[in-house]
Parts: structure tokens; sequence; C-alpha cells
């Protein structure tokens, strides 16, 4: 009763204003109690080592739904992990790789309205620990699109320059001087494209003949000679595909029908060495045949090709496979035929000495894992973006 | 996502129509842009299209007369998104996609009486591509040393853009016919 009369006989506003300091101190007790404990990790941006380790690989992302975006992932093939994304623009083809300094790069090209407005076609330079665009060297706004392959661009093989390839539709070479970081020529190519390395100053384009043409920088970068060979292959016949692979002093190319050419590039023109088939008789009348977007890879110390196969018609040289066989470049026979877990359109080997033979498939943003030597799935590593074309090594 | 699971989708039942189940791998997934197929050449003469004496492709079988299906009669060498799919017609650009001059030449079949007629692939650009109804049927396609025939390369060319949309399948004239 006294109580119940004692809070009557309080006034109103101050029982209000009681109730509010009570909560005030409350919180401030509380939330100092919160504020006082020390964070127990601090936030950073992750960077990656100077030196990747040779099971780490780029996955090249060409964004078909979305082009203007192309993107490359480094994920580790042993342990699963994502390590980090290269944005590197739209009609992204694939990465150069140089070994003398910590760096990336990747032309690409840029509107100035993402799919509309002024075209500008760059070089980027990333660096290779924190994957950020360090420059750029602005180039003629050529580049050839569409198909990615190893060869819409290159480094030459001192690592001086870096050779993209144009087409609009005529055919020339952008030269960077990635020394000096600036543009220094365009070299017309006319009837030939691509670009393979075959020198220090030296590259090789293929001629709508069946022929090479070979050019040879001088020391600035500048177009010194070019010669071109005899046509080595007859383009309606049995064309050769492009999409080749380089094993030390050779390229190498596969034909529509399977025939290896070898290309022998110690030398200042290119030597065109004795053909060889992918198939015995029996795997022709099986219709086997190569097929994909990068659809060769070799070991260079082990001198093993690699290459994916499928069953299919002459018109189905890019359609995806499911089985890689292996090959002993010495003898030139067949050693293993490794059947993958699914289609594949893309493959690529480690150049360690405990290989690992890496699938991807265009229409799967995966890559899978296999151990070259069993064939033994390893491992999947999923939700890898959206349409996977070239994968490259470190 | 799910436009590229219809374009799988869509390759896959491709294969499925096309290829028996121990060839399971089939045709699925190069991505590349229009397509080709003998003659090839690239032209800019998409505009004369005399469509005179075809047959009605309403009558024509299964979806040979349906220029949303791969199966369409005009798509035999295509490589890409058919614009009937994306806002355009097999002979119009969708709305607001810029119409590439530069093209190249395919010879099909009509199903219809059997005469073989050129077809010019035109790329409708300035968009992000369309993602539907994926269609590719590459035969004749050569590597890229030959441009005229290689469906490899984006032909988004002499476009304000180059960026591919979609692709129109358009009666130039009867093949053989000059």
């Amino acid at each position: 009763m006294l109580a119940s009369e004692k809070r009557r006989g309080t006034p109103f506003f101050l029982r209000i204003a009681t109730m509010r300091w009570l909560a005030v101190l409350v919180f401030l007790s509380f939330g100092t109690a919160c504020f006082a404990q020390e964070l127990p990790q601090r936030m950073t941006t992750a960077a990656l080592p100077a030196e990747y380790e040779p099971h780490w690989v780029w996955v090249d992302d060409i964004a078909f739904g979305h082009m203007m975006d192309g993107r490359a992932y480094l994920v580790d093939a042993d342990s699963e992990k994502f390590l980090g994304t290269l944005s590197t623009g739209g009609f992204f083809k694939k990465l150069e790789l140089p070994t003398n300094t910590p760096e990336i790069y990747a032309a690409a090209t840029f509107y100035t309205r993402v799919n509309r407005g002024e075209r500008t076609d760059v070089v980027t330079v990333f660096d290779r620990q924190t994957l950020s665009p360090v420059d750029e060297i602005v180039i003629p706004p050529k580049r050839m699109t569409g198909a990615p392959t190893i060869a819409h661009s290159a480094l030459t093989d001192d690592q001086r320059f870096m050779l993209v390839a144009n087409l609009t539709p005529a055919q020339s070479v952008s030269v960077v001087d990635m020394q000096e970081r600036k543009f220094v020529g365009e070299i017309a190519t006319p009837g030939c494209t691509l670009v393979f390395p075959t020198g220090p100053r030296r590259f090789m384009s293929f001629c709508g003949d069946g022929s090479l043409l070979t050019v040879n920088l001088d020391a600035e970068g500048n177009d010194a000679r070019q010669a071109r060979s005899e046509p080595f292959f007859d383009p309606w016949q049995d064309p050769v595909s492009v999409k080749g692979v380089r094993v030390n002093d050779q390229w190498l190319f596969v034909s529509f029908d399977s025939q290896v050419h070898a290309v022998d590039i110690a030398g200042e023109e290119p030597r065109f060495l004795p053909t060889w088939s992918l198939l015995t008789d029996k795997d022709r009348r099986d219709s086997w045949r190569t097929g994909g977007i990068q659809m060769l890879a070799v070991h260079e110390k082990r001198g093993l090709l690699f290459t994916l196969m499928h069953r299919g018609g002459i018109e189905t040289h890019k359609d995806p496979g499911n089985r890689v066989w292996v090959y002993d470049l010495a003898t030139r026979e067949r050693i293993r035929k490794i059947k993958l877990k699914g289609a594949a359109t893309s493959i690529q080997v480690t150049q360690d000495d405990d290989p690992l033979l890496l699938a991807a498939f265009i229409g799967m943003p995966k890559l899978t894992v296999y151990d070259p030597d069993t064939g033994e799935h390893l491992r999947s590593i999923s939700q890898l973006g959206s349409t996977i074309t070239i994968l490259q090594t470190n | 996502m799910k436009l590229l699971d219809r374009w799988v989708e869509t390759r896959t039942r491709r294969v499925a129509q096309r290829t028996s189940r121990r060839h399971f791998v089939g045709r699925l997934g190069v991505l590349l842009l229009g397509g080709s197929v003998l003659p090839l050449l690239p032209v800019a003469r998409a505009t004369a299209a005399p469509d005179d004496g075809l047959p009605d492709e309403a009558t024509l079988p299964g979806k040979t007369g349906d220029p949303t299906n791969c199966n369409y009669w005009r798509h035999c060498a295509i490589d890409g998104f058919p614009c009937a799919c994306c806002g355009g017609s097999e002979t119009a650009c969708p709305p607001g996609t810029e119409l590439s001059a530069v093209t190249w030449i395919g010879t099909c079949r009509n199903p219809g009486n059997n005469k073989d007629y050129i077809i010019s692939y035109n790329d409708c650009c300035g968009k992000s591509p369309c993602g539907r109804c994926m269609c590719f049927r590459a035969e004749g396609d050569k590597p890229v040393y030959l441009p005229p025939k290689s469906n490899d390369i984006n032909w988004c060319q002499g476009t304000n853009s180059n960026i591919y949309h979609c692709t129109i399948s358009v009666v130039i004239g009867e093949a053989g016919s000059g």
C-alpha cells in the first residue's frame, strides 16, 4: 500500500526519466564491454607468393554470355583451393605468363559504355602477387575476336615483345614492347593469321594456302624480315587445325583427319617433319578424331603428347571429347588411353615431375583433375565462372 | 546460369538427335559465332533476299520451318543464337542491334523442294550475346586462316560495336543460279 502510494506520489515524467537513464546506463555498460574487447582479426586483402606452385592453374573464362567481362581464375589443382581472379576485360583470349618478371599480361577490348561507345584495345599488366592491374599499353582497336586459341597472342621467346593478332578482316599483328611498356607498331601479315613464337625475336603465322609466314623482329621489335614457306598441307583436302602445342623446338599441329604435322623451329626457317597419324586403321573405322577448343597438351620433359578424342565425322573437328590418348613423341606410339569423367573441350598438363592432367568443358564451369599415368580421376573443382576456354599452367 | 543451362540443354538435345548414345560427347559446346558451309565468301548483300519461289515454311516437315529451332533449314551452317529467338526473325535483327554488313554465306537445302539455296549469315551486333536457342552446325567450317570460311571468327565487323548478339539467316538466291 505504501509502495503504491509512493509510486503514485512520484511524478510521471520523473519515473520515465529515471527509466531512460537506467536504459542508457545499461546500454553504455554493455556497449563499453563490447568495444573494449579487441577485434580478434585484422581485415586484409590476401596476396599470393611471387613464385606459384606447379599445380596452380589458370582457368580462362571468355564469359560468353557477357563477353566484356572476361576473367581468369587461379586454382590449386591439388587442394581445390580457389586462389584469385584476374578481371581481364572484353573478348578475353588468354594470359601471357612471363617467367622473368612477376607480372601477367592480357590483351583485351573495352568500350566506354560496356557494350557501346568508343572501343579501346589494351594490353593490361597485372601484378602476379596482388592480381591487380599495374599498367596498360593501348594498342590499335583491331584485335581478332571470336573463339579463343593459344595463338591469339604470344610472347617472343626472349619475353621482350608481346604479339597480338588482329583481324578487321585485314590481318596484322600488333607488337608491344613489354620492357619499355610501349606499342611498337603493327606488322601487316596479309593472308596469314595468329601468332606462334618460334625464337627470341621471331614468330610465325598460318596462311590460307597452307604455308607459314615467318616474321623476324629487329632489336626494337620492328618487322625486320618476312619469309613465306612452301605450303605444307592442303587446306581444302585435310585442313590443319591451328590449335597446336609447342614442345621445345617444335610446334605440333593436328589435321582434321588426325594427322600430326610437326614443325621444327630451331632454324631460321620452319622445317616440316614427316607427318604421322594418331589413328590406327581401326580407330579410323570407328571415326575417332581430335576435337575441342584446346585439344592438345604436352609434357615436355617426358616427351608426351596428350590428345582430346571423340567419335564423329569430319565436320566434328571442334566437338568435345571424353577420351584423352597419350603418345610417346619419341616412338610415336600410343601408350595410354584415358577415359574422362565427362566431355571436355580443353585439356592441359602441368609441367612438373609429378604432373596432373586437367580437363574442362566450355558448357560446364568445372575443372577436372586426373593422374596422367593411371587415368584416375582425382578431383573436380566446380563453380568456375561460366564458359571455360583455355587452361594455362605456370 | 539459366541461360547457360538452356544452352547446354539445347545442345545436348541436338546431340541426342544426331548421334547414338555411345557417341555421347557429340557436338556440344563450341562457342563460336555464326556459321559456314561451302561456298563461303564474305559478302555485303544481305539486303537482296528474293524469297520468290520458296515453299511455304509452314508446310515444311518437323521443325525445319521453325526459325527458332536449330533444325530450321536455313540454319544449316549457323553457329550462334538465331535472332528469331532474340526479338528479331530469320531476316531481321532484334530492336536496337546493328546489322553487320560483313558476312559469309552458306548453302542449305530446302526440304520442301530439295533445292539448294545460298544463305547469308549476318550477325546482329552491339548488345551482349542473346543467349537463347544456341545452335551449332559447323559443317564446312575451316580454320581461321581461311577467314571467309571460318565460324571461329566474330563477324560483327564494320559495326559501331563489335559485340555479337545473334545471327540472321537470309536467303540470297538459289544455288547455282548465278
